[in-house]
């Protein structure tokens, strides 16, 4: 990988914390879209008792997700939520009630072909933490369609302030190899990797170790942003270049992330949590907050409810699900955790300096730290001046929305904004011919 | 639950905005600051060998730079705040750039042309071709021709740094080296023969004399030694002189990321190639003689080749020109390979005007030549888009 940068790890102060349950709020309200596509369809009525583990939302359509109950309770409405991804979602409020029944867990899936694997992960309503994100399910049948050669686990930290993938990793090494091996096996693919950051050289140990007897190969890269990236991922695994705009299965290679071969792993039976898609891990942290670590949260909890768990120290002016360089500012608290939430950051007026921009230096900085070889400097130029065709001719589209050229810029310009912007036209233009 | 429900905030009160939502550095004051206080370290190494000569060039040169940026920007109608203000900066090396003995009217004219075309009416930071002082410094050499490139110019001799007068100035005996002549009473400051004039001597070697032995000897004896030139002791321009503080200022520059070390490579290698390869013409009766490949030369065993190329190296205005000039983001190139090719043509294009040419400013015409050259650089280095 050429560009790209070590970014300062001073932030990390949730390393090393353990893993806290969340306890259940008063009230959860799941949403029934989760991933990119189309929401499930309610199929509860109010008044009604649920189990854990319950279907709340069917899959009517084959975008569509099953959404299954988090927690045992009683429905007390169906309304909308806003997630920090999308607005005005179909949503079941929920009060849980402990002490009901236990449902039985998922039974443990005996996964002979890719088919049986993506019905398991359809059946436990995962997403599938891709960009875009298709479902799990969807994610491989498509995979198996097209013929994939190369099967890369993502285990890589990727943004400062999110520590999960660590705690994750160091806990379900073990279920986390079941799957590679699994689904190399399935999907015929001729290498299965790990990718882990060298960062962590215990790890990397006993990732080697534990890899021994097993196809899985261990790829310990270098601690540089993005190289988390499922574009960068392929092009310094493989060697091959997805092309501008496209996914890695388009260079013959399948990246699932960590946390979708956990859930995987729970739907498999591989491990303790039977219900995987009804809790999402993540760092809860930032300068506002007072306990920040590591935390198992319900899905449908609000982000209010937890920061109020949690404490906050400071006011708090900016609240982001997501990491640092790519999340999402989200404009109200009520927002609700899904099973893509990996992190959820409260920064206080301090803490939340972004400086006002000046003009360019032409320092060069943006496009030497761009991981694809872009011009951030000249994509703003066209951008602002709304040249399209200088957009096209550029390569908008290959812009991995890092945000790595507004991190360097010393001038604060915008960006990453407005290649994010400029690829989105390109993208649309594209697919509308 | 020991939150405080005020901390806690209300929808609509939040920010909102792109990512990413932390950023490498705190805005631009670094840059104006990394290059003032680059700009410093050659500055104080020029007070120390020339006194408070070269504090009154960079006054008159930093005074006049900031008044006339403040009065561009009244008349303009545009404020800028002192964060954004380059002016400074501009200032400090401009008098950098000259000899300390140099009349008010040379920075103030330099500054004129450095703050006014040079950097205002080409747009400001970032947007100007030139870089602005080096098009002050050869508009000032071309108006003063004989301020700047005087007979001989003076330094502080030993025991005198700092504290001594250059007005109190005698000439340096010749075959006499700055360290080994402590002054005597009454004397504070050497005066020497630039090595511009030495290398005029070279060039034009006495008639009759064989050549390249002769030449050899020449540069032997009349050159001065590269510590001479390394460290000041052989005179200059004010920021110039001494090659280790402008070597301590890239330093500086390369620990806060604008130096790039792929520039000065470039230019340090391709200075030397140069100057090891380049034909010198010397007259030898009435005839010229150019032998190619001085940097191989030998005199009674004396390796003289890699004392020019020493010399050429550590003279004049290449090191200032490499590792503090050319950096500057707005008019060096945006790529690696970029980085490279504009060190290299400086390197190259100094060590032609100087020998083939004998241009004075050397240096500075070479930095403008290349700043022309940037936007094809550029256009000719760009990174190749992944998957295209
Ligand atoms: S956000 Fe896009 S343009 Fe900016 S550095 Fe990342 S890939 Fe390059
Ligand atoms: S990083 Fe910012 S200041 Fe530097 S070239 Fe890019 S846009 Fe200009």
């Amino acid at each position: 990988m050429t560009g790209g940068i070590s970014l300062p790890r001073r932030d990390d102060s949730t390393r090393g914390r353990p893993l806290i349950d969340l306890e259940l709020p008063a009230e959860l309200r799941v949403p029934m879209l989760q991933h990119d596509g189309r929401p499930a369809t309610v199929c509860v009525d109010p008044g009604q008792t649920v189990a854990r583990g319950q279907l709340l939302g069917k899959a009517e359509h084959p975008a569509a997700l099953p959404v299954l109950s988090p927690a045992d309770g009683r429905v007390l409405a169906i309304e909308v939520v806003d997630t920090a991804r999308a607005r005005d979602v179909p949503a079941v409020r929920l009060r849980p009630e402990s002490g009901g029944p236990i449902a039985d867990g998922a039974p443990a899936a005996e996964a002979a072909c890719v088919n049986d694997i993506a019905a398991a992960a359809e059946a436990a309503g995962l997403a599938g933490h891709a960009r875009p994100d298709p479902g799990l399910g969807n994610l491989l049948r498509a995979a198996a369609g097209r013929g994939i050669q190369d099967l890369v686990i993502n285990a890589l930290p990727g943004e400062p302030m999110l520590t999960t993938r660590e705690l994750l990793l160091n806990g379900m090494l073990e279920p986390v190899l079941q799957v590679a091996e699994r689904l190399h096996a399935t999907l015929a693919t001729r290498h299965v990797w790990l990718a882990i950051s060298s960062a962590d050289q215990a790890l990397a140990r006993r990732a080697r170790r534990l890899s021994l007897r097993r196809p899985v190969r261990v790829a310990v890269l270098p601690d540089r942003y993005p190289q988390h990236h499922p574009v960068m991922l392929t092009l310094s695994i493989t060697g091959r270049e997805v092309p501008p705009g496209g996914v890695p299965q388009d260079a013959g290679t399948l990246v699932l992330e960590l946390e979708a071969a956990v859930a995987l792993a729970g739907a498999l039976g591989l491990t303790e949590e039977p219900y995987p898609a009804a809790r999402a891990v993540v760092t809860v942290t930032g300068p506002a907050v007072r306990r920040p670590g590591h935390y198992r949260i319900p899905v449908g909890t609000s982000l209010a409810e937890v920061l109020r768990r949690v404490g906050c120290s400071r006011p708090v002016v900016r609240l982001v699900e997501g990491g640092p360089m790519t999340g999402i500012a989200v404009d109200d608290p009520e927002v609700v955790v899904t099973q893509r939430t990996t992190g959820i950051l409260a920064f206080d007026s301090t803490g939340d300096h972004v400086p006002d921009p000046g003009p360019c230096v032409r320092c060069g900085w943006c496009q030497e730290d761009c991981p694809v070889g872009l011009d951030p400097q000249r994509l703003l130029d066209a951008f602002e001046r709304e040249l399209r065709q200088e957009a096209l001719r550029l390569h908008a589209e290959a812009c991995l929305a890092c945000g790595l050229c507004s991190y360097v810029c010393p001038s604060s310009l915008p960006l990453a904004p407005a290649a994010g912007a400029l690829r989105q036209w390109v993208a649309a233009r594209r697919s509308g011919r | 639950m020991d939150a405080r429900s005020d901390y806690l905030p209300a929808a609509g009160t939040l920010r909102l905005g792109p990512p990413p939502f932390i950023r490498g550095l705190p805005g631009m004051l670094p840059i104006t600051m990394s290059f003032s206080a680059a700009a410093a370290v050659a500055l104080a190494a020029g007070v120390v060998l020339f006194g408070w000569q070269a504090v009154r060039v960079a006054a008159i040169s930093t005074a006049s730079a900031l008044l006339l940026e403040s009065v561009f920007n009244a008349l303009s109608g545009r404020s800028r705040s002192w964060s954004e203000s380059h002016a400074l900066v501009v200032g400090i090396l401009l008098a950098c750039t000259l000899p300390p003995t140099v009349s008010w009217r040379v920075p103030v004219t330099g500054a004129l042309i450095a703050v006014l075309v040079g950097q205002a009416m080409s747009g400001g930071l970032g947007n100007y071709l030139w870089h602005p002082v080096a098009l002050g410094r050869v508009f000032v050499q071309v108006l003063y021709h004989e301020e700047l490139t005087p007979e001989r110019w003076p330094v502080l001799a030993r025991g005198r740094l700092l504290w001594g007068d250059l007005a109190m100035a005698e000439p340096l005996p010749p075959l006499a080296t700055w360290a080994s002549s402590p002054p005597p009473p009454g004397v504070e400051a050497w005066t020497l023969t630039p090595p511009v004039e030495h290398l005029r001597a070279v060039l034009s070697a006495a008639p009759g004399e064989a050549a390249p032995g002769a030449m050899a000897a020449l540069i032997r004896d009349l050159l001065p030694p590269w510590w001479d030139t390394l460290t000041g002791t052989a005179g200059g321009a004010v920021g110039e002189a001494c090659g280790l503080a402008v070597i301590a200022a890239g330093l500086l520059l390369a620990w806060r990321g604008f130096l790039r070390w792929r520039m000065v490579l470039g230019a340090v290698l391709a200075a030397a190639l140069a100057a090891a390869v380049l034909p010198v013409h010397v007259r030898v009766g009435d005839g010229m003689h150019a032998p190619w490949f001085p940097g191989l030369m030998a005199a009674d065993h004396a390796p003289v080749g890699a004392a020019w190329i020493a010399f050429h190296l550590t003279a004049g205005a290449l090191l200032f020109v490499v590792f503090i000039l050319a950096p500057d983001p707005s008019s060096s190139p945006l790529t690696s390979w970029g980085h490279l090719f504009f060190g290299a043509i400086i390197g190259v294009l100094t060590i032609l005007l100087r020998v083939v040419a004998g241009i004075p400013a050397d240096a500075f015409w070479a930095l403008l030549a290349a700043n022309t050259l940037v936007p094809l650089i550029d256009r000719l280095t760009r990174r190749r888009v992944l998957g295209t």
